[in-house]
């Protein structure tokens, strides 16, 4: 009787084997509980959710605009381990972190739950969308956010202790951590690009302003306007390059030589907000020789090739040779 | 007696190992793992003589446009050899790059912002000689050495990304040529020979050597009409054996 006692107070294998062995049950007939016990506490993993973001353009970050702000995003998971005590949940912080329950504010995502005892979903899609995020809490909108806004996007259950229990509480069991962000605000203008004139090309050089992930170099075709016929103005678009901000000089080719272009700089950040363009600047592309017309025009008689036929055959022949001798000694060796 | 006898054999068998230990006693030619071959790593500059063509009469756009200073060249060169007796002999594959950066010139001869370059890819097959018997066999670190073989350099010309076209002509191509060089190398096994018997039990590495060379090349497809690749250079590096 009092061993039934010891054991309904108790309420797990482990726990019910030590009071066993307190009770001084035979030492055998402990050892096997304590076994068996050990042997289901193996089979249990502890659960972990592996997030990715489909392209892995922006890593762990995914960054929208105001134009992108109700496009859908997606990030594939991937669980390992058991769910014993609770259903996987997951959610959208509007807090730094992932810790507890979600509250006011925060997004579950409830179309992506996994039921408690699940053992056959073991990954999938999530589809978030910024304006959806901002709708859970009152008075905050695609249009309205006029500063960056962001949400961590976690994955809670409740996980087992080391004697089995269940936590009271839940835990994020998401790694990495994703970031989603609405940045709603423009960079801003680069300041005026250098131009240097090339061959048929412009060289521009760009200051890369705080916020931008990427620059955007357009070249202009100039205008002659205004009453006075002496105001340039930008006219239509000859050629744009972008580039990332780890290269800041870019080389705008397809020009003519002699002819005066404008040039103007764009800052784009990682939701796409493209800054205001940079002042007007102007160049004008310059024909050069490189040493190969400075010594056509000297009088050499290089016209290019690959030299004479009949010494490539030559060589060929003892570089095959060479190769079956080296093949042949390897055999013997 | 038979008490003696025994004891006699006991104490011969027991000194074995020390004298087996008396490196004195052995050749280190008999630790070495055999010989097949030598990988070789150098680098020097390389000045092409490309003003000393004919048809230039006098003319000097190269020292015009590079101001008459060297590519640095890198070489790789693979060796089999096929024979090891007074001193080793055999064959030779070589590659390397080399790669020099001018600015182009404007209509007045001023600098343009534009860049020109010269590049070149010597491709090389030698058969070459190296006494190392003195230095084997008497300990003498020093090893001459002399190749003569016959050499192939793809070169090309670039204008800001892209190759130079003049006269519809784009600037690349290759030419055909012979070099002979001489050399001496200094094995560095003297320096650290236990080390050197390490990287040989190792890794393989019979022998290591720094070595000076010079190279005496005539690359025009011999003596046609166009760019002289020729050129007289040092060359420095290192040679492993193995």
């Amino acid at each position: 009787m009092a061993r039934e006692g010891q054991k309904s107070a108790c309420g797990n294998d482990l726990c019910v084997a030590s009071r066993l062995l307190a009770c001084g049950l035979p030492m055998r007939l402990t050892f096997a509980v304590l076994l068996l016990s050990a042997s289901t506490a193996l089979g249990q993993t502890a659960p972990v959710v592996n997030f990715t973001v489909p392209g892995a353009a922006q890593g762990t970050e995914i960054v929208v605009s105001k134009a992108t702000c109700a496009d859908t995003r997606t990030v594939t998971w991937t669980r390992t381990g058991t769910l014993p005590c609770s259903a996987l949940v997951f959610w959208l912080s509007s807090d730094s972190n992932c810790s507890g329950d979600p509250g006011d504010g925060d997004l579950v995502l409830d179309a992506e739950e996994v039921p408690q005892g699940n053992t056959t979903t073991l990954s999938g899609t999530i589809e978030l969308k910024m304006s959806d995020a901002l709708a859970a809490t009152p008075n905050l909108s695609c249009d309205t956010q006029a500063a960056n806004k962001s949400y961590k996007l976690c994955a809670s259950t409740e996980k087992q202790d080391s004697l089995l229990a269940c936590d009271d509480t839940v835990s994020n069991i998401g790694t990495p951590t994703i970031t989603f962000t609405l940045d709603p605000v423009a960079p801003l203008a680069p300041a005026l690009p250098t131009v240097t004139g090339l061959d048929s090309a412009l060289s521009v050089s760009v200051t890369v302003p705080g916020d931008t992930s990427q620059m955007k170099v357009q070249v202009v075709e100039l205008v002659q306007g205004g009453d006075d016929g002496g105001t340039v103005t930008a006219g239509e678009e000859k050629v744009s390059k972008t580039q990332t901000t780890d290269n800041t000089v870019f080389r705008m080719e397809g020009l003519e030589n002699g002819k005066l272009y404008g040039v103007f700089a764009y800052a784009i950040d990682k939701a796409g907000n493209q800054s205001l363009a940079s002042p007007l600047a102007t160049g004008e592309p310059i024909p050069s020789d490189g040493f190969f017309a400075a010594y056509r025009e000297a009088g050499g008689q290089e016209t290019g090739g690959c030299g004479a036929g009949g010494g490539g055959l030559a060589l060929g022949a003892v570089v095959a040779a060479l190769g079956f001798w080296m093949m042949s000694r390897r055999k013997l060796s | 007696m038979s008490r003696a006898w025994a004891v006699s054999v006991a104490m011969m068998v027991a000194a074995l190992p020390a004298w087996a230990q008396d490196v004195g006693m052995v050749s280190t030619a008999q630790f070495e793992s055999p010989r097949s071959g030598g990988i070789i790593v150098r680098l020097g500059g390389y000045k092409p003589l490309l003003d000393d063509e004919k048809a230039l009469n006098g003319k000097t756009p190269f020292k015009d446009t590079f101001d008459d200073s060297s590519l640095l060249l890198v070489e790789l060169e693979l060796q089999r050899y096929f024979y090891q007796g007074i001193g080793t002999a055999g064959v030779g594959v070589s590659a390397g790059y080399g790669e020099k950066y001018a600015a182009a010139k404007l209509e007045g001869g001023a600098d343009a912002a534009e860049q020109t370059a010269l590049k070149v890819v010597p491709l090389g097959l030698n058969l070459f000689y190296k006494f190392d018997y003195a230095a084997f066999e008497w300990g003498i670190p020093l090893v001459p050495y002399g190749k003569v073989g016959l050499v192939y350099s793809p070169w090309w010309v670039t204008k800001g990304n892209d190759d130079e076209v003049v006269d519809g002509i784009n600037a690349s191509g290759g030419k055909w040529g012979w070099s002979a060089t001489g050399g001496v190398s200094f094995l560095l096994d003297v320096l650290q020979p236990r080390f050197a018997r390490d990287f040989d039990s190792g890794l393989g590495i019979n022998h290591s050597y720094l070595f000076a060379e010079y190279t005496y090349a005539d690359v025009d497809n011999f003596g046609k009409p166009g760019f002289v690749l020729s050129s007289r250079r040092w060359m420095f590096g290192l040679a492993l054996d193995y």
